[in-house]
């Protein structure tokens, strides 16, 4: 009875609605479409300068600081033309963050939002930026669900292939759920779908001939955790064949570039063992193996439910 | 007719003088037949509140008087109301908790349970008119505080201490905070029952104890300690009565995945015993006892949807080299020697059904001579396996799986 008449109140009186004092809004009367929860006090931006340096806000922002929907298309153009020619990252991280916050603020969420964070996504990919990948791919799963049109099939793939690297299983698991057959014909989704199960068979020999056909930017995650499979793999064969190995067997199955990329990796990791160019003697170079392998052994107390 | 109303009175106070829990419990509980006599007198507010003040002493008469408006709200189906007072409920009755020992537990476990279940409730209400649905993670919090208020109760005489409250209780949050997805939650449950002088599990009720098991096989489940699982899990099937065929098969669901995982298969006795089980497990178990990887493969697909609900898929598919290894095993027995070509595994994969390049059958043995399976080594030149003479293929159960 009493939650019923504390409904009746609030519509008497709509211009109590609680909201953060805002600059006086010079808005149009109608509402935009661009825009999920407008209201009369949502900002539209009119400044029409294209590059914007990042500024924390800490209060409501100036309009005149804000770049409108049609420029902001604008600056994407440039940002993309000036990372092709220029590959300056910093730079191109600070404009994206500013577009980013101008979309926020005019409460924009349509597809070029999508298009935006997809970008800015891909270029923090090729740059190993995962902190900032994760952040796009956060917004990107949120604007997703809204049913905003996107690349979601890319970005689905690549949340897989993340979980590969972090090895955490409920996640994992939670993703499976989720894809239950529904996107199972996409090609980057079948792609990491089957990384994921060579990886859960052990079956390194599958998981290095997918890697060579990943799609998009895919193997920049799966860079991330190539090491790791390399040492799991040659473990797995020093253990398994004897007295050695050839070397040009090795660089195939770990789809090594050149025997020299080989090489260095094993000198990197300090693999004793290589007999001669050809051979790699598989009991001396397995004690290094394993205490190599060792490092990636997960244990992370703080996650855990037990004690 | 309007006697009934001051007659339940009555009982509930009686009951909270005699110090009779269970009856308590049933008075002020949401599942017992009383809730029928309250709905059908429809008691007059201001009378009620005079008659529960003078014949009900604190706490009892505000709990009760809530009690009777979370019945009304329930049956109107306001859900959210209801379960806002039965919060109400449990936080004034924790207030007066230290004056109540042992007996009061029935009552405590009652309360609880109905705070659980009216969250659940209420939100799938909210859920429906799209609103914020927060109520079982709020209530777990309401929880808490119970299974506090009986593992810190100090009082001398062990015998009548609340600390005999503490597992139930903690069965009861267990599965808020699974159903919730916090189940790192479980975690400072499990501090502080480690932490704290208890009597020892096994002198707690059998029930206590097997839904304790159960949830810690889970947990131990859930961060991939296996043999821990194992134990708990067994300890809880082996436990809980055969007359509880859902509770058995609800354990059977987490404890076959992490038999099969070490290499340990159900017998088919067991299989038959329950039907929706065997539905599910029996064609994974015959293809790892046969090493038809193809069936094998075939099930896992027809199962998925079950196991991954349950979590379980990633640790059965584990199993698929054990599945590899027995194939392997029969070229053996058929070859009768330990030296055999790749040449002949290949043909034995493919004759199974699977399409596999010779490189991946190395990968394959490789595989399996590393996890233990098969004792021996292979000859790439030669394109050779060399098995040991003496015990190639052990025993998966005997295996340390890695």
């Amino acid at each position: 009875m009493r939650r019923r008449e504390a409904r009746l109140q609030r519509f008497k009186n709509t211009n109590n609605v609680k909201r953060s004092p805002a600059p006086s809004p010079a808005t149009p009367a109608t509402p935009n479409p661009d825009v999920m929860d407008w209201d009369e006090y949502t900002i539209v931006g009119t400044s029409s300068q294209l590059e914007k340096q990042y500024l924390r806000l800490t209060s409501a922002p100036d309009p005149a600081s804000v770049r409108p929907l049609p420029v902001l298309r604008k600056t994407l153009e440039l940002i993309k033309q000036k990372w092709e020619k220029e590959h300056n990252y910093t730079y191109m991280c600070d404009q994206f963050k500013s577009m980013r916050q101008d979309l926020t603020v005019q409460r924009i969420q349509n597809d070029f939002t999508v298009h935006v964070y997809e970008t800015h996504a891909r270029i923090a990919l090729e740059m190993g930026d995962l902190g900032e990948y994760n952040q796009c791919q956060t917004q990107l799963k949120d604007l997703y669900s809204k049913g905003i049109a996107g690349e979601t099939m890319e970005f689905l793939a690549y949340r897989i292939l993340y979980m590969l690297h972090t090895q955490n299983r409920s996640a994992l698991n939670a993703i499976m759920a989720e894809i239950k057959g529904t996107h199972a014909n996409d090609k980057a989704v079948q792609h990491a779908l089957q990384v994921r199960s060579s990886l859960a068979t052990s079956n390194y020999h599958r998981f290095f001939l997918l890697y060579k056909e990943t799609p998009n930017m895919g193997n920049y995650l799966i860079h991330q955790f190539i090491e790791r499979e390399r040492i799991y793999a040659l473990r797995t064969m020093c253990k398994a064949y004897r007295p050695s190995i050839d070397i040009e067997f090795i660089r195939k199955e770990l789809a090594f570039e050149t025997t020299q990329d080989l090489h260095k990796f094993l000198e990197k990791l300090k693999i004793s063992g290589t007999l001669d160019d050809q051979n790699l003697d598989a009991r001396n170079a397995l004690p290094g193996l394993n205490d190599l392998a060792k490092q990636f052994a997960k244990v992370d107390i703080n996650r855990s439910a037990t004690v | 007719m309007k006697k009934a109303i001051p007659a339940y009175l009555d009982s509930v106070s009686n009951a909270a003088i005699t110090c009779r829990g269970k009856q308590l419990a049933s008075l002020l509980s949401l599942s017992d037949a009383h809730v029928n006599t309250l709905l059908e007198h429809n008691a007059q507010s201001a009378n009620l509140v005079e008659t529960a003040r003078t014949k009900l002493n604190y706490p009892w008469d505000d709990i009760l008087l809530l009690h009777v408006e979370i019945v009304r709200a329930q049956h109107q189906g306001d859900l959210q109301q209801a379960y806002e007072d039965q919060k109400e409920l449990v936080q004034s009755f924790q207030r007066a908790i230290n004056s109540y020992d042992k007996w009061c537990l029935p009552f405590l476990y009652a309360i609880n349970k109905d705070l659980r279940d009216l969250a659940v409730e209420a939100d799938v209400q909210q859920a429906n008119d799209k609103k914020e649905n927060k109520n079982l993670e709020e209530a777990a919090n309401v929880m808490s505080k119970s299974f506090t208020s009986c593992i810190t109760d100090r009082s001398l005489d062990r015998a009548k201490s609340r600390k005999w409250g503490t597992y139930h209780i903690s069965n009861l949050l267990f599965k808020t905070y699974f159903k919730i997805k916090s189940q790192n939650l479980c975690r400072n449950v499990l501090k502080a029952i480690r932490v704290n002088d208890l009597p020892p599990l096994e002198s707690y009720p059998k029930a206590d104890r097997v839904t304790f098991r159960y949830y810690l096989g889970r947990l131990y489940f859930l961060e991939e300690q296996y043999i821990k699982a194992e134990q708990e899990l067994s300890l809880a099937f082996l436990e809980c009565s055969t007359r509880s065929s859902r509770n058995k098969q609800l354990i059977l669901h987490y404890l076959l995945p992490v038999r099969i995982y070490l290499g340990k298969l159900p017998t088919r006795k067991l299989l038959n015993r329950y039907p929706s089980i065997s539905a599910l497990y029996s064609p994974l178990v015959s293809a790892i006892r046969e090493g038809n990887v193809r069936a094998f493969d075939v099930a896992m697909e027809s199962g998925y949807a079950h196991l991954i609900d349950r979590g379980t898929f990633l640790t059965i598919e584990k199993a698929r080299s054990m599945v590899i290894r027995t194939l392997c095993r029969r070229v053996y027995s058929i070859m009768n020697t330990t030296r055999i070509s790749m040449e002949t595994f290949k043909q034995a994969l493919e004759f199974a059904g699977l399409e596999v390049d010779m490189e991946e059958v190395e990968c394959m043995l490789a595989v399996l001579i590393f996890k233990g399976y098969i004792k021996g080594y292979l000859s790439h030149e030669k394109q050779f396996v060399v098995l040991s003479a003496k015990d190639p293929f052990p025993i998966p159960s005997s295996v340390v799986v890695t």
